[in-house]
């Protein structure tokens, strides 16, 4: 296990390696007989009641943007996350020091947790979104660097506050297709290689089956919080009748629309955002277009005048490199705009069933108030 | 005459001559000194006849004379006295006289050879080769060298003294060259010297030969001068006397007439051969136009039989208009008439006899013979011309001239009765060809000439041109028609049969402005509608684009006097949206901001423009749009509630103009027109309809407009009900219910008018109440848009917008009309919208309706996407 070991060491860039002594006298030869388990795909995510409980506590204090990484084990095709430590917040003008100081934290955060004697294999991350839209610019390439360092890929386990504040909580677990991480690592998301690679919002990640794991204990102890049981008062009121520890919610039966709002809001910024990449993109590949028609017009010229000194008898006239003398910019990133497209997508998912279950309850409403 | 002679020869001691004549004439007894004198000169006189400046003097002497003879009679004494000064009168005029353009010439260089003689005296060379010195800018030798050029090209000999000054100049440069003085001299001396040198050895090379035989014998070649001078004087003197006889008329156009005179003067014999000289000597340079002409008329005055007559009048009237040379001025209005009566007579003379057509193509024939109906085939006289041409470039130059003439002076008033003339001609044109029938693009073109004159115009004044011009003995069949509409109705339907696309689209136009003019604004606008022209008059010609524009303007105005308003403010805006009113109507030359207008685009514009009778009055039009903007934007103003709906303006200029009049701090009495209609349109925010219509009304340019009074009262009448508009979408918010009769009172309208306008209003969704009949109240239901509704109207326009940019890219993608946006009913459905633009219905609510209609096709793209997600 030791070469797994090493290979899934943490790799947040300036992460100094809390290197094994025993790594180095491990032949490389071995990796492949020794760790059988990553020729098995992985198939299916096991979520620890654990994890779940951390990420939910990590996500309702710190708001929107929380994000840790998940420690487990992969064995037969399914990944097994039984552990997972939230990461400082990271502010979107990150500095070089404040990066070194979340690598510091994060390694000492393994050693210590090795030290325990707990899971110290880093599989993932986990990352809190709103509303479904979980494309970001941020987690993209988090992943992306990921990929390369971890086993398996490495996956993200997205989280959504929103729903989960209506009572109801989301967990997905993700990792980046091929398609995209070929034109990553090319970085190249112009048009063309987009519509080469069939790459759009809705393949950039593939979505990995998730099933949340408790174990018996934790399963009979839950079930005997949820039973309710009569109150020993007989005279009781009857709201009061049955008790239990953890009181049933009713906020799937909220019909205020405050959610909604929200959703419309945020829907619309994306658009507007997306408009504005829509118009940058369209303003750059005009003036790709205008260079390109220049640096053509230079080259038919300089052909016809060597036409022309061929036909005369002279020796034609080198034909330079356009690229020097014409600075065509280069074609415009379209990640940018996909991945705006992607939160679109995402929050009009998530408006769409916010407002049928709404609809639901009026109606529910409605029938209860004639009844 | 021996003192002539002496005068001749050696003109340089005149004065000697002169008292040598004196002392001859006062040593006589009183009777016989003016008589020698007398003839002498008038003699010389008219031999120095070119000289201008002597005939009046000579006049002079011939009326003192008069004078004299009865004074003679009468008083010795004074006889005496008189004739001593008649003696010493004609003695100067002798002096004068005898200065004939070659003695002028021979005394002058006398002159100059002298002054370089002195000059060398002092050893000047500067003031001989340069001049600088005298502060000429020419030198005395460059001087003298051109006189006798001169003297060389009229054929005189070379003077002796000439050929002696260079002979002796050569020596003193010679001389100065060699003396040490060459070296006392300052710069610029030396250095005409040397200049000095170098023309003399030029000059001495080009008279090699007279100098040779100057240096022979200096006395011989004087003598063979005078003898070469002296019959030559003689000659030249009887010949200028004859010439000066015959030519009485004039004197310049002797060359291309012949030299022997006009003893022959214009018969009907020669006036092929007259003609052709006229025609040869045409556009050349040197022809002097005026001359030209009065020898036509003089031909036509002889021409005697018809074929003349036309060939005479053709060149005429060309001659005429080829009076002026340049582009930019105009006929002189004399010539014009002239020209106009010419081409009246030529039209008169062919439509009366029709074995004489003039056609533009012929056979060739002999320009030198006459020719009869009965020698040619078929019995028909084909002349060569173009009758439609000179009608064409009468009514050019006529615009033309009112063009340049100040529209505000009596000369353009005087030059618009002229107008009256043309028409009759036109009109006679069309007659003729008319009857002719075989040249129908020439009727076409002449027809398309009085449309143009006639469409503009009122009807009382196209009555008083048809009036004159059927007084006249034109047997024009349209001319029977009466009314102006029928007239113009008759001129367009054969123009419109016409094969010729460009004339069809001006008859077109021509009619949708006289409809609009007489306010038939449905017939107008549903021609123009008709004629599709909007979506091509792009690509038509400047002029064709400016009658467009004029027409547009007029169909806004007409819409305006009959009261639809909004059809008179969409209508109006698209010209006022470019804020170029007056170049688009070729009114006045647009000044450009940015950048300088090129000379020859200049000229072209001013060639564009209208003259000033034709003109729309641009303040009454800006009238007309701001209030008919007023009246549909302040209602809208109040209706709309939200910033996000407050930018999409209607009328931007009067939005700009508004909120202008909005910053400003301090606001008096209005002054100009756009004062008073921005007060009024302050005073219609307010609900004060009284003073809106105040204000309005007390506009001035009204007057303008025909039927300015009903104009005001449906002006009334609207501000009435807009202002009623206005106040309920202002005030509903307010109230809960509203009295009817309390609003029929508040703003003097009927109940029933009150209720209707409130009955559209909710029909049309703007204002969200119902009416309670039995009450007599309307009865205001406000419904607060909730947050979440408000954002779901945003994110839908958003969205639209989205998907629109989305289209739009596709379509510009699958390369042009072959996009999704465009299938099917795509294409259709826009013109259809342009047509409802045009009727004046809400620019808004057609692009609503082309948004839900991309928006279901939108949803059938995406059907299965969105199916799977109601499915979820």
């Amino acid at each position: 296990m030791a070469a797994a070991i090493a290979a899934s060491l943490p790799t947040v860039q300036t992460a100094p390696t809390p290197a094994a002594p025993r790594q180095e006298t491990l032949p490389a030869s071995w990796n492949k007989s020794i760790d059988a388990e990553a020729e098995i795909p992985i198939t299916t995510v096991q979520i620890d009641g654990l994890v779940t409980t951390k990420i939910i506590k990590h996500s309702l204090d710190s708001g929107s943007n929380a994000h840790g990484l998940l420690l487990g084990l992969d064995l037969d095709g399914v990944l097994e996350t039984s552990n997972c430590f939230p990461l400082p917040n990271q502010s979107p003008d990150e500095d070089e020091k404040s990066v070194k100081s979340v690598g510091r934290y994060q390694s000492q955060m393994l050693r210590s947790l090795s030290e325990v004697g707990s899971v110290d294999s880093v599989v993932g991350f986990y990352q809190s979104a709103k509303l479904g839209a979980f494309f970001k610019q941020s987690l993209v390439e988090a992943q992306a660097i990921h990929q390369e360092k971890l086993r398996h890929g490495g996956i993200v386990i997205v989280h959504d506050t929103t729903t989960t504040s209506r009572g109801n909580a989301s967990f997905r677990a993700f990792r980046l297709t091929k398609p995209f991480i070929e034109a990553h690592r090319r970085h190249n998301f112009s048009s063309a290689s987009l519509i080469n690679q069939r790459l759009t919002f809705s393949n950039i990640l593939e979505e990995i089956p998730v099933k949340i794991r408790t174990n018996p204990l934790l399963n009979s102890v839950l079930g005997t919080l949820t039973e309710s049981h009569r109150s020993p008062l007989s005279c009781a009121l009857p709201s009061e009748a049955t008790t239990s520890a953890i009181p049933p919610t009713y906020s799937t039966l909220d019909i205020g629309s405050v959610g909604l709002t929200r959703n419309l809001e945020q829907l619309i910024e994306a658009v507007d955002n997306h408009k504005v990449e829509e118009s940058n993109l369209a303003y750059l590949s005009r003036q790709i277009a205008r260079e390109r028609l220049k640096a053509d017009q230079y080259i038919t010229k300089r052909r016809e005048e060597n036409a022309a000194r061929i036909a005369q008898g002279l020796a034609p006239l080198p034909e330079e490199n356009i690229s020097r003398l014409f600075k065509i910019p280069p074609e415009p990133s379209r990640l940018e705009s996909m991945l705006l497209l992607g939160q679109i997508d995402g929050f009009s998912k998530s408006l769409a069933s916010a407002s049928s279950s709404g609809l639901v309850t009026m109606y529910a409403v409605k029938a209860s108030s004639e009844a | 005459m021996v003192s002539r002679f002496f005068r001749q020869a050696g003109d340089s001691d005149s004065d000697t001559e002169s008292s040598d004549e004196e002392s001859l004439t006062s040593g006589d007894e009183a009777s016989k000194p003016a008589a020698p004198a007398k003839p002498k000169s008038r003699f010389l006189h008219s031999g120095g006849s070119s000289d201008s400046e002597s005939s009046p003097s000579e006049e002079e002497t011939e009326d003192s004379e008069d004078e004299q003879k009865p004074a003679a009679a009468g008083q010795k004494v004074s006889r005496f006295l008189a004739t001593g000064s008649d003696d010493e009168d004609s003695d100067e005029e002798v002096k004068r006289v005898v200065k004939s353009a070659k003695d002028k010439r021979l005394e002058e260089m006398e002159a100059t050879g002298n002054s370089m003689n002195n000059a060398l005296k002092i050893n000047d060379w500067t003031a001989i080769s340069t001049g600088q010195l005298r502060n000429k800018q020419t030198s005395e030798f460059d001087k003298l060298l051109r006189m006798v050029q001169r003297q060389q090209n009229v054929g005189e000999p070379i003077p002796p003294f000439f050929i002696h000054t260079i002979v002796d100049l050569e020596t003193s440069v010679n001389d100065a060259q060699s003396k040490d003085a060459k070296k006392k001299m300052n710069a610029t001396n030396a250095r005409a010297l040397t200049a000095m040198k170098q023309k003399i050895k030029k000059t001495l090379k080009d008279f090699e030969k007279e100098v040779k035989r100057y240096q022979a014998d200096p006395e011989a070649f004087e003598r063979e001068y005078t003898a070469a001078v002296t019959p030559e004087v003689t000659t030249k003197a009887t010949k200028t006397r004859k010439i000066e006889d015959a030519a009485d008329q004039d004197d310049d156009t002797f060359q291309t007439v012949g030299k022997g005179g006009r003893v022959l003067q214009f018969t009907s014999e020669n006036v092929f051969k007259e003609l052709q000289h006229v025609q040869e000597a045409r556009g050349k340079k040197n022809t002097d136009r005026s001359e030209q002409i009065r020898i036509l008329e003089k031909l036509l005055e002889v021409a005697a039989t018809k074929y003349q007559r036309i060939r005479v009048l053709l060149a005429l009237v060309s001659a005429r208009f080829d009076y002026n040379a340049s582009v930019t001025t105009h006929m002189p209005t004399d010539l014009w008439t002239a020209a106009q009566k010419e081409v009246d007579q030529l039209i008169d003379i062919v439509a009366t006899d029709n074995h004489y057509t003039v056609e533009e193509v012929t056979l060739d024939y002999d320009e030198l013979a006459e020719r009869t109906p009965d020698e040619e085939g078929g019995g028909i006289v084909r002349i060569r011309g173009s009758i439609i041409s000179f009608v064409d470039r009468l009514d050019d130059e006529f615009t033309k001239s009112l063009q340049n003439i100040d529209p505000h002076g009596t000369e353009y008033v005087e030059r618009l009765k002229d107008e009256k003339y043309l028409y009759t001609t036109i009109t006679r044109a069309q007659a003729y060809y008319g009857e002719s029938k075989t040249q129908g693009d020439s009727l076409t073109r002449v027809i398309m000439r009085r449309l143009e004159h006639i469409y503009s115009k009122p009807d009382a004044v196209v009555n008083a041109l048809e009036a004159s011009a059927s007084n006249t003995d034109v047997r024009a069949a349209a001319s029977k028609l009466g009314s102006t509409s029928l007239l113009i109705h008759s001129l367009c339907v054969h123009l419109y049969k016409s094969g010729n696309s460009l004339l069809r689209t001006r008859a077109v136009l021509c009619h949708i402005y006289h409809y609009a003019l007489h306010n038939d604004f449905h017939t107008s606008r549903d021609m123009l509608l008709m004629s599709h022209l909007q979506e091509s008059i792009h690509s038509a010609d400047v002029a064709t684009q400016i009658l467009y524009n004029r027409t547009i303007v007029q169909l806004g105005l007409c819409a305006f006097r009959c009261g639809l308003i909004k059809e008179a403010q969409t209508t109006l805006q698209e010209i006022f949206a470019t804020q170029r009113v007056k170049e688009l109507l070729a009114q006045g030359v647009h000044q450009q901001r940015f950048q300088a207008l090129t000379p020859e685009q200049e000229k072209a514009e001013r060639q564009r423009q209208l003259p000033f009778h034709m003109h729309i009055n641009t303040e009454l039009l800006e009238a007309a749009f701001l209030v008919s903007s007023m009246l549909v934007e302040i209602p809208l103003l109040a209706s709309i509630d939200s910033e996000e709906q407050k930018r999409k303006a209607i009328s931007k200029p009067f939005r700009r103009l508004l909120d202008f009049a909005d910053r400003q701090i301090f606001t008096g009495p209005p002054e100009s027109t756009r004062d008073h209609i921005m007060q009024a349109s302050k005073a219609l925010q307010n609900g004060d309809w009284q003073q809106c219509r105040d204000l309005v009304q007390s506009i001035k340019i009204w007057s303008l407009m025909p039927e300015a009074a009903t104009v005001k009262e449906m002006l009334a009448e609207r501000i009435q009900e807009e202002g009623l508009r206005t106040y309920l979408f202002t005030y509903a918010p307010y109230y809960s219910s509203l009295s009817l009769a309390l609003l029929s009172q508040t703003f003097h309208l009927e109940v029933r008018t009150v209720t209707s306008i409130i009955s559209r209003m909710i029909w049309n969704e703007e204002l969200s109440a119902s009416l309670d009949q039995s009450a007599g109240v309307v009865v205001f239901h406000r419904v607060e848009l909730t947050r979440t509704q408000q954002l779901a109207q945003v994110l839908a326009d958003k969205v639209n917008a989205l998907v629109e940019q989305n289209e739009k890219t596709l379509d510009s993608k699958l390369g042009g009309s072959a996009g999704w946006g465009d299938r099917g009913d795509g294409g259709k459905g826009d013109k259809r919208e342009q047509v409802q633009e045009r009727r004046g219905r809400t620019g808004a609510r057609g692009g609503t309706s082309r948004g839900r209609g991309r928006g279901g096709r939108f949803q059938q793209g995406l059907g299965n996407q969105m199916n799977e997600v109601k499915v979820r």
